[in-house]
């Protein structure tokens, strides 16, 4: 056994097979996430690929790397286990509470696998390509409706795949990332990423989601801040006509469904009128501060909200669903993930961390429209964050980094 | 004067200088709970509270207890069709949807009832104006109330008043029979029933039979007693009315006070509290329901604002105390501080569970308690910056 593993060490066959096998499934299962996660029984896809992730990552670190942690590993599984206080007290879902301690060992296995490609350009490239392949299967599997204009303006696609919001949440990131290389690529034909970013974002809106269309305009914003903010002629000159080509693009027939959705949330933030659906996510919103603030510490656990309201589904807002199953003690440990991310940047260099903060910013806003804590892609996006805003290069963990050279010649 | 005072704060022994700081803070955190207790959510909750205890020890069934709202005037804003209240309900509260009926008489003030058979006790019609049941099984089931049916029903009322849905029982009274058969039933369907409606005899049509089957019966059996399902139109004296539901669980009974709020304008709608089923005990007191729920009782909005004043005060107190004491670098101190900001919630929360006033503890006070505890921990970011800069050296 001991040969073996020797062997092994010494082998790069062997390591490029574990590496190999890293990237592979890495895509594979971020595909599977938006793709199959949802869809009984397909869903099973997802739960293997994240375990052979998991033994390709244990392999090649046990082999070429090692398994230090610090506290950023810590602190997700930490949220989960305190979860448990509340769960074991109050809302007795002990199923729910387990899909809480699965994510946390997913975004272990993401970190570390993060650590074996030691090459931020690979992993967002990755991501970038595994989200294209799911929109392109979108686009396949909605092929008819995306071209029936008469009849796009009075449907919502995505049910096929997942809830329509949650759906246009795998957007929001696919079109944040390709925002990222149309503003930050050095390439020489960077320009061609408009392509992708209006690609996803029209099938954004197919999906008619609130959420969709104001996150992506939140990250849009950032990202043009970020990029722009040294020059403020220009940076309000793009604003302006971003403001501009959003409102004209709404008034397109077949976003009718989407823009008087929106009009309809502002209507009834100025009181206007009443709509049915605005009207109960924000009294859910207060309900679930209010449970939580009567469970201050420990708040009701995992799925809390959704046991002992009555309501019997989600508050829709993060923040509320947050304070409501976890108190302010879960609050605060997962929010801390945000505020390390946001920490590091300020010493990481490289351009990585202002994807970073486009993605980190989208999420604090969604999270007065959405509940998103448990969800597979939010883990994998704030474990990317945590790795993209790092203050020092993963290749201090690895005993070995040589297989970075292998990939240097993808720049974006 | 100021300035000798600060002087001889300054002079203080440490152990003064703890007490001192202690009790600023101790009085800061206090000082919200009554502060809470004035705002209109500590009235919601007071409410909530009541329909809560209301359900439990003062209805015959220990169950539900139900609040009834109208319209103030004719021509002031007419109520939401009960189609589209009860969709809402059934959407929000999926899995305890009894939770709102459109009822006419809900508090059975008007005097009515079947002129013809049955112990003439008084009616309440649970009315609907829509008409589309659904097939279920062998049955038919309400479109929207969780009502099992005999027949799938039509608009039978022909050259009668309107039409309405007996309940199974009290169809058997009509047939007089224990156990009718399907048939007897059916023949019933179509034929008048005369309902006497404030010394008024009006003939109603039989639609259909409402099987004694689901919850929503024994609901209605609870709260109202003797009921029908009626068609839209009624005599001038007899108004429509939302009847919502309250249970013991004051947290839903909170959310649902919530909305009432948010749709019904207290000078535009008139609010009753449901006592046909209250047990034989209770008294209603001087209660005005509209106060209770729309926060004119207890709240006092000058009172919060003076209260929170003074907590802030003292909070900015405490900070000074602190940072001039330094009384947040030592471990020691810093755990009295922690222990300071506890002590009135612990207090609070102790005085709450003795007596069982939500205004005690309410969620407001709570909130505040929140955002000052937030506050806090700000500050001692910020003075950790500061005392560095000071050159102050941790202990």
């Amino acid at each position: 056994m001991r040969l073996l593993l020797s062997n092994l060490k010494k082998s790069q066959k062997a390591k490029k097979f574990f590496l190999y096998g890293v990237f592979v499934f890495f895509t594979a299962y971020l595909f599977s996430i938006p793709s199959f996660s949802n869809r009984y029984p397909l869903n099973s896809i997802s739960y293997i690929l994240v375990a052979l992730l998991g033994v390709f990552v244990f392999c090649y670190l046990f082999l070429y790397g090692s398994f230090r942690i610090d506290y950023r590993f810590v602190l997700f599984p930490a949220f989960a286990l305190l979860a448990l206080i509340g769960t074991v007290f109050y809302s007795h879902q002990f199923r729910n509470w387990i899909t809480l301690l699965l994510l946390a060992l997913t975004y272990i296995v993401f970190l570390y696998s993060f650590r074996c490609m030691n090459n931020n350009k690979l992993v967002l490239a990755l991501t970038f390509a595994s989200l294209s392949l799911f929109s392109l299967y979108f686009f396949v599997i909605y092929f008819k409706e995306i071209f029936d204009f008469a009849n796009l303006a009075n449907v919502r696609l995505g049910s096929y795949f997942d809830n329509v919001n949650g759906v246009g949440g795998y957007f929001v990131t696919a079109f944040l990332i390709s925002c990222y290389y149309l503003l930050f690529s050095k390439l020489k034909y960077g320009i061609i990423f408009f392509v992708p970013t209006i690609f996803f974002a029209l099938l954004g809106t197919t999906t008619g989601s609130r959420t969709f269309l104001l996150t992506i305009i939140v990250g849009l914003f950032s990202l043009v801040f970020i990029r722009y903010r040294k020059k403020k002629i220009l940076l309000f000159s793009i604003s302006i006509l971003l403001f501009a080509s959003i409102a004209l693009l709404l008034f397109l027939p077949f976003l009718s469904n989407l823009r008087d959705r929106l009009f309809s949330f502002f209507a009834y933030i100025e009181g206007e009128n009443i709509d049915y659906s605005t009207l109960t996510r924000t009294l859910w919103q207060k309900y679930g501060i209010y449970l939580g603030v009567r469970h201050l510490l420990f708040g009701t656990g995992a799925y809390g909200f959704m046991a002992l309201s009555g309501v019997g589904t989600y508050t829709h807002g993060n923040f509320a669903e947050m304070i409501c199953n976890f108190g302010v003690i879960g609050f605060l440990v997962y929010y801390s993930l945000f505020a390390i991310a946001f920490k590091d940047s300020f010493k990481s260099k490289g351009s990585f961390k202002y994807f970073a903060y486009a993605i980190l910013v989208a999420y604090l806003f969604k999270g007065i429209l959405t509940v998103y804590y448990y969800d597979k892609l939010t883990v994998f996006e704030l474990s990317l964050c945590i790795h993209l805003c790092l203050p020092f290069l993963e290749s201090k963990y690895n005993a070995d980094a040589s297989g970075v050279i292998l990939y240097r010649h993808i720049y974006v | 004067m100021i300035k000798q005072l600060l002087q001889k704060v300054k002079s203080l022994n440490p152990v003064a200088q703890r007490i001192l700081a202690a009790s600023t803070i101790i009085l800061s955190f206090a000082l919200l709970f009554p502060a809470g207790s004035f705002s209109a959510s500590a009235n919601v909750e007071f409410a909530a509270e009541y329909f809560s205890d209301l359900s439990q020890n003062h209805t015959i069934d220990g169950q539900y207890s139900y609040l009834l709202i109208e319209a103030a005037s004719e021509n002031g804003p007419s109520l939401h069709p009960p189609y589209n209240e009860y969709y809402y309900w059934n959407n929000v509260f999926g899995k305890t949807k009894d939770v709102f009926f459109g009822v006419v008489n809900g508090n059975k003030e008007n005097e009515c009832y079947f002129s013809d058979f049955g112990n003439k006790e008084t009616l309440t019609f649970v009315y609907a104006n829509v008409f589309s049941n659904k097939e279920y099984g062998e049955h038919w089931k309400h479109e929207f109330y969780d009502f099992e049916l005999m027949f799938e029903g039509e608009d039978t009322s022909g050259i009668y008043y309107s039409f309405c849905y007996l309940t199974q029982s009290q169809a058997n009274l009509i047939i007089d029979k224990e156990t009718p058969t399907i048939e007897e039933y059916q023949n019933l369907i179509g034929n008048p029933v005369s309902i006497t409606m404030d010394g008024v005899e009006y003939q109603w049509a039989i639609a259909n039979i409402i099987l004694e089957t689901t919850n929503a019966v024994e609901v209605c059996n609870s709260l109202f007693g003797n009921f029908v399902l009626g068609y839209t139109k009624y005599p001038q004296d007899f108004n429509k009315q939302h009847c919502y539901i309250f249970n013991k669980y004051a947290y839903q009974n909170y959310y649902k006070l919530n909305y009432i709020i948010s749709q019904f304008n207290p000078s535009e709608y008139v609010f009753y509290l449901g006592t046909n089923n209250y047990d034989g005990e209770f008294e209603m007191g001087s209660q005005n329901i509209d106060d209770m729920i729309f926060g004119k009782g207890i709240s006092s909005t000058p009172l919060m604002a003076v209260l929170l004043s003074a907590a802030f005060v003292f909070l900015i107190l405490s900070f000074y105390f602190c940072y001039i004491f330094n009384n947040l670098e030592k471990v020691k101190d810093l755990l009295i501080t922690l222990v300071a900001i506890f002590i009135p919630y612990v207090i609070f929360k102790g005085l709450y569970l003795l007596f069982g006033n939500i205004l005690l503890f309410s969620y407001q006070s709570l909130l505040f308690y929140l955002i000052f505890f937030v506050i806090f921990l700000v500050f001692f970011l910020v003075s950790k910056i500061w005392n560095k800069k000071r050159g102050v050296v941790k202990e």
